[in-house]
């Protein structure tokens, strides 16, 4: 064996100590953990300026190690919140309500996360067909009742054939963009508010339970997002809050041990 | 025959198997990407702003805990805004204006006043100046604890109009009082990497 050879073993010290190099007797296990890994040098790109590139040296042995009986490979992703994982659940809630009155809130609809997943929703989009022009709506979206938002809307265009023109900032092809996490067990509800027209400060010019008059009582809003799954599948993608610094791996490096959370 | 111990031996293979069969979440900043700990941040305001109204605060954003929609000790980060209103700016006389801790942001960087959205709307035969749906502007902002972003519209007109204005983007703990979080690592530095080992990384 390679390693089992003291004239070698004599060289590699050697040409540490050349290099400059902190002399250390490597071990077994370091040789294993190197193994693959090719001395390398540093030269400057250009006079003064500390941006060092890498040489390969030509025309040396192969590194001292042994070759990889396996070849080892392991996946990057981006984290399940960002983007969704290969085992994630497309989600494109549409939730409808009838709101027959002004100034008076109705939930709109509510979804749990089931216990495997957490819910991230990145797009809003919504129609208010019981609003009249310029009327103004309020949408209010609640996680296990905390709010986390309310947006508001108005209906702009009452002519146009296409729903997702009639409002002022947000449709069904321009959505309302955001980053809503829900966590796995948790319920998100989105609550409404038809308000009519308003003044500066938002108070409406309607008493609460005034009927609407448009005929259309709906009020639509439809999420988009996905569910993504939690821990042990070859994915990854192990449950977000439980990631240390080795992705949950290290056992030592939990939150309880004052790791990273 | 190997060098290695029984024990070091099941070392490597539970490293190789631990390897091929885990996959890295890797992570952008908090300030580029949310992490799982942010907050969305989502503000929308359609309303009639009065005629000649001067300047008046429309949308404003906190976290020096006044009572704003950020609780203190977080960081902001918007990721786009709308300020636009029902005609375009040369009809309707809106205007808007960013105020950061109090300081306008500097014209030669920021200046929103003369480019409300008036897109022609697609798909009409006579291209009337339509401006709304409006479409939203990205927005590259960092707003650390303690910080105030309150977005300003002026109606120089004679009649009231209708002004469209939103933020976006999220919020995330401030852990180490340092902008980019207490979720992030510090940088290396040659004190971390050492004398000896410098010429291996």
């Amino acid at each position: 064996m390679a390693a089992s050879d003291p004239s070698l073993r004599q060289r590699i010290i050697a040409d540490a100590m050349r290099r400059g190099g902190r002399v250390v007797s490597p071990s077994a296990l370091d040789r294993g953990y190197w193994s693959g890994w090719s001395p390398v040098r540093q030269v400057a790109t250009k006079p003064g300026i500390d941006r060092p590139i890498n040489i390969l040296p030509t025309g040396e042995r192969v590194p001292d190690g042994a070759d990889p009986q396996i070849p080892v490979w392991g996946n990057t992703n981006c984290p399940p919140w960002i983007c969704p994982p290969f085992w994630s659940q497309p989600v494109d809630l549409t939730f409808d309500v009838c709101l027959p009155f002004y100034e008076q809130a109705e939930q709109v609809g509510c979804f749990t996360v089931p216990q495997d997943y957490v819910l991230v929703i990145r797009n809003i989009s919504y129609e208010a067909l019981n609003a009249e022009i310029y009327d103004m709506f309020q949408l209010e979206f609640l996680v296990n009742g905390a709010n986390r938002f309310t947006i508001e809307d108005m209906l702009i265009d009452n002519t146009s054939p296409n729903p997702a023109h009639r409002y002022a900032l947000g449709g069904h092809t321009r959505p309302i963009q955001t980053f809503l996490p829900v966590d796995r067990n948790h319920t998100l509800c989105v609550r409404g508010i038809l308000k009519g027209q308003t003044d500066f400060n938002g108070n409406s010019a309607h008493q609460p339970g005034d009927p609407i008059t448009t005929g259309d009582c709906t009020l639509r809003v439809i999420l988009q997002g996905w569910l993504a799954n939690l821990r042990e599948n070859i994915d990854g993608s192990p449950r977000p809050t439980d990631l240390g610094n080795m992705g949950g791996l290290s056992p030592e490096d939990t939150q309880e041990n004052g790791g990273y959370p | 025959m190997s060098d290695l111990t029984p024990a070091e031996d099941q070392m490597v293979a539970s490293v190789i198997v631990a390897a091929r069969t885990m996959s890295i979440p890797i992570r952008n900043p908090a300030y580029i990407d949310p992490t799982w700990w942010s907050y969305p941040l989502n503000v929308t305001k359609t309303r009639p702003v009065p005629a000649n109204s001067g300047w008046l605060d429309y949308i404003d954003i906190n976290s020096d805990n006044g009572g704003g929609l950020v609780p203190t000790g977080h960081v902001i980060r918007l990721k786009g805004y709308v300020a636009s209103g029902q005609y375009a700016p040369t009809v309707s006389g809106l205007r808007y204006r960013f105020r950061k801790n109090g300081q306008f942001l500097p014209d030669q960087e920021f200046d929103i006043t003369d480019t409300i959205e008036r897109h022609l709307e697609r798909n009409n035969p006579n291209q009337f100046p339509h401006p709304f749906p409006c479409f939203h502007r990205r927005i590259v902002m960092t707003l650390n604890n303690d910080s105030r972003l309150t977005l300003q519209v002026n109606n120089t007109s004679g009649i009231v109009r209708l002004a469209f204005a939103s933020l976006y983007g999220y919020y995330y703990p401030n852990l180490l009082g340092l902008s980019k979080g207490g979720q992030e690592a510090p940088p290396y530095t040659d004190e971390d990497v050492g004398e000896e080992d410098r010429g291996r990384f």
